[in-house]
């Protein structure tokens, strides 16, 4: 329990780090916000300008922005962007939804294909190894963008399986998701079917083959698990980084999400969107990092006892 | 060159041809057109405009008046309007019984507030208004000095008529993400439903009964509604059209012309880009490019006309003037074919100015490299400005000159543009009037003022012709002025014109009334219908 109360302070430091960091990125930037709130579409008188800087919190030193910053983050408050006027936190949890249900979906099913392939495929060789190996090495080396619009050319497109338009059912998650979830599926079976390898080869494998267990029993029941500890770690860093948005997916399929958010913000320097989004991927990574390190513990009895 | 209006003519009759093949079969009511095309940010658009809410929201919002796309105005919601001797006080009359979608009636003081509304958060885009009030059924607007666009102004999109109710009952950020009830204006179609970063749909406004007096019909829309799915991607709103899953696809890629003409399911749409076409502004304020030479040898030391043709493929046209034939009475098709490329003409004027090849055939001065920056932004850019850039490099790189191009984001750019730290900036602006020229080289008309001469052009001939053609209230004095800056722009070399683009929309066959705006964007779908 101890342990874990740490792991939430050492969490709180790494967030008001990234909140620092990203306050003094934000200083350094030449550019004046004024410009990008107003954008260029008007002229602004000075007046004007001063007027925005009041109300943005611009015209105060430094060292008081800062305790400003600061003290509306502990309250949850990430500030107003410049390019919509809304809030960041209703910006944010406006589009979580989405990214959720896509990263869930997307890491579902490429943590199912990579068990199966795996399962399969390990400590043997021939057709079927050499064909998973091959769809794996493709699937690493497309950019998900380029799988994205083949799958739609064929499945939308032509034969108008799964619309890009006017639907918003489970269909039109499909494509996206496969799209997704087939560029974290190369990845992680390679690295499960190495463990597996590796598992399989192990004096205790011999032992169990000699007692008569049968060969998908071994799979199943041990050489998994020495799979799933590196497949876990690697699933969460995919999801981590996928509540962090999935641009390319989101723009090829135009999804609402993070990613779509985040591109939008960045092109258009909404500094406190950027901001947002930053500390919330932040926020993500820490407590996924304290979820697995949980997990391990329920896969691996070694490391509960190595903790105690 | 003289293809150029030949091209224009050619399209005007066929927009009017296919006019009138539609008008053989009685538009047919009913049914949801289903547009492929980008996402507005903002839906109200006075805290937060862009070219893709304007288009969007045009047909929720209407305005005083109506500008038609030969340039002459229409009654609207004003009724009538009068303009003083002076050219300094304009008075509308108000159109009876018109009525917001949240039911507050649209009347002399709800347009007063939305004018006062845009001079107080927007400083009236720079238009000198004194004061604006509101009597009985009519409003007043009193300039401190005479500007002859006002009346374009008031027509565009950016002005559409708010309800006033709207404006105190929700928070500008509620407003900003509008929704069925909060988003009110007075058009043809209201919001009925949006779902952020994915759709946003408009449904018929039966009581809609105040046209402008230029539509092609009186009513309410022939539309039941009208669903916009945003898709950012130009392969994917192609392939939305071509499949049958959108009647319309917006913005549409040189490279899927040739696919879309051959298909005899779609009808490719085009218009004249209106405005100041693709460009180089080149900056005047330091060498090398305040010297004539250098700027004149850039114009003809690459093959423009041919790289046109090469990279947008018969969807642009080689632009020798500083406005697109997009606005007819303010281009100058004398102008086309005024330079042509000659390398050898451009090193002899390089030679002249002093700049010699240098031991890795760049050209230097005085120790100086001949190397030019060219910036631009990232929501200026496309991928054929891109490839084109690449062709002015390597014929550039033919005569000396180094050239290379920084396309970033708008923060980067407005510092760059504040530090005077480039020597050209290439964008093309769009509106449907001529006195875009005035930001775009006025003297005092510089970034400091948030304003586009980028060039630093200081030259009191085309500051002289440039007030003309704002404050003249004549139509052939304006024409004459705007005819003038043109050419002392092209004498001087202040600009470089580059490409007359054209807008591109694909649609299904069965999609009928499609017009166009005089921004050049697609028009009110308030005529449009779907044959059954």
């Amino acid at each position: 329990m101890r342990e874990i109360l740490v792991r939430i302070l050492a969490g709180v430091a790494v967030l008001w780090a990234a909140a620092s960091l990203a306050f003094v990125v934000l200083q350094l930037l030449p550019s004046d916000p004024v410009q990008v709130i107003y954008g260029a579409d008007s002229t602004v008188t000075p007046e004007m300008r001063d007027r925005i800087r009041a109300e943005y919190g611009l015209d105060l030193p430094v060292h008081q922005q800062y305790a400003n910053f600061i003290s509306r983050l502990v309250q949850g408050d990430l500030g107003e962007s410049y390019q919509q006027r809304r809030s960041v936190v209703s910006i944010i949890t406006s589009e979580l939804g989405s990214t959720i249900t896509m990263a869930v979906l997307a890491v579902g099913f490429a943590v199912t294909l990579a068990v199966l392939s795996a399962l399969l495929t390990a400590g043997r060789r021939g057709f079927w190894r050499w064909l998973i190996s091959g769809i794996e090495l493709v699937a690493i080396a497309t950019p998900a963008f380029w799988i994205g619009i083949l799958l739609l050319t064929f499945f939308s497109f032509r034969w108008a399986i799964f619309p890009v338009m006017g639907d918003s059912s489970w269909r039109s998650l499909v494509l996206p998701v496969a799209t997704l979830g087939l560029s974290l599926f190369g990845t992680l079976s390679q690295v499960m079917r190495q463990e597996m390898d590796m598992a399989l080869e192990q004096p205790f494998a011999l032992t169990a083959r000699t007692r008569g267990l049968s060969e998908w029993a071994l799979r199943w029941r041990h050489a998994l698990r020495h799979a799933l500890i590196p497949g876990l770690t690697i699933s969460a860093e995919m999801f981590g980084a996928l509540l962090g948005g999935a641009i390319i997916t989101e723009t090829v399929f135009g999804r609402p999400g993070l990613g779509r958010i985040t591109l939008q913000a960045v092109r258009n320097q909404d500094i406190p969107v950027v901001i947002g989004v930053v500390l919330f991927a932040a926020l993500v990574f820490v407590t996924i990092n304290i979820l697995v390190d949980l997990l391990y513990r329920l896969i691996d009895p070694r490391v509960q006892r190595a903790g105690a | 060159m003289r293809l150029g209006t030949r091209t224009t003519l050619l399209l005007a009759t066929a927009l009017v041809a296919a006019g009138s093949a539609q008008a053989q079969d009685a538009p047919s009511a009913g049914g949801i057109l289903r547009v492929a095309t980008f996402e507005p940010l903002c839906l109200d658009l006075n805290e937060g405009s862009s070219r893709n809410s304007q288009t969007a929201m045009q047909d929720v919002y209407d305005r005083l008046i109506s500008k038609n796309l030969d340039g002459t105005f229409h009654p609207w919601i004003a009724s009538a309007w009068e303009i003083s001797e002076d050219g300094l006080t304009y008075t509308f009359t108000i159109r009876d019984g018109v009525i917001f979608h949240d039911a507050t009636p649209l009347d002399a003081e709800a347009v007063r507030v939305n004018l006062q509304r845009w001079v107080d958060d927007k400083n009236a885009g720079g238009v000198p208004v004194a004061s604006v009030a509101a009597d009985g059924a009519t409003v007043t607007l009193t300039l401190s000095e005479p500007y002859s666009p006002l009346l374009h102004d008031l027509s565009e999109p950016q002005l559409g008529l708010v309800s006033p109710t709207s404006m105190t009952e929700f928070s500008k950020e509620a407003r900003c993400e509008g929704g069925p009830g909060v988003t009110a204006g007075s058009g043809p179609f209201r919001v009925a439903a949006r779902a952020v970063g994915q759709s946003l749909t408009l449904e018929r406004n039966p009581d809609y009964n105040w046209a402008p007096a230029d539509a092609a019909h009186e009513g309410p829309a022939y539309l039941d509604g009208v669903e916009l799915r945003f898709l950012a991607e130009d392969a994917v709103r192609v392939g939305a059209v071509e499949s049958g899953q959108a009647d319309i696809a917006t913005v549409i890629p040189a490279i899927a012309v040739p696919a879309i003409e051959a298909n005899s399911a779609l009808q490719l749409l085009r218009t004249e880009q209106p405005g100041i076409p693709w460009s180089f502004w080149l900056n005047q304020s330091k060498a090398p490019l305040d010297d004539q030479r250098v700027r004149e040898a850039l114009r003809i030391g690459v093959d423009f006309a041919g790289l046109v043709q090469a990279v947008f493929l018969g969807t642009a046209t080689p632009a020798y003037g500083a406005i697109t034939p997009g606005i007819p009475w303010a281009y100058v098709p004398e102008f086309e074919g005024a330079w042509r490329f000659d390398a050898a003409a451009a090193q002899a004027l390089l030679d002249e100015a002093g700049w010699v090849p240098g031991a890795d055939g760049i050209r230097v001065k005085d120790g100086v490299r001949l190397a030019l920056r060219d910036v631009s932004a990232v929501n200026w850019n496309n991928q054929q400005r891109e490839l084109f850039a690449q062709g002015i490099q390597a014929g550039l790189q033919a005569i000396g000159v180094e050239y290379t191009r920084d396309v970033l984001d708008f923060a980067s750019v407005d510092q760059i543009f504040n530090n005077n730290e480039y020597d050209i900036v290439d964008t093309s602006q769009a509106a449907g009037d001529p006195n875009l020229l005035f930001g775009a080289f006025f003297s005092t008309q510089t970034w400091a003022v948030s304003n586009t001469n980028w060039g630093f052009v200081n030259d009191p001939a085309l500051d002289a012709a440039l007030e003309t053609g704002l404050h003249s209230a004549d139509q052939d004095a304006r024409a004459a002025a705007y005819r003038e800056a043109q050419q002392i722009i092209n004498d001087n070399a202040y600009l470089l014109p580059i490409a007359n683009n054209q807008v591109l929309v694909a649609a299904r066959s069965s999609v009928n009334g499609v017009i166009f705006h005089n921004s050049g964007q697609i028009g009110s779908y308030h005529g449009t219908w779907l044959a059954p």
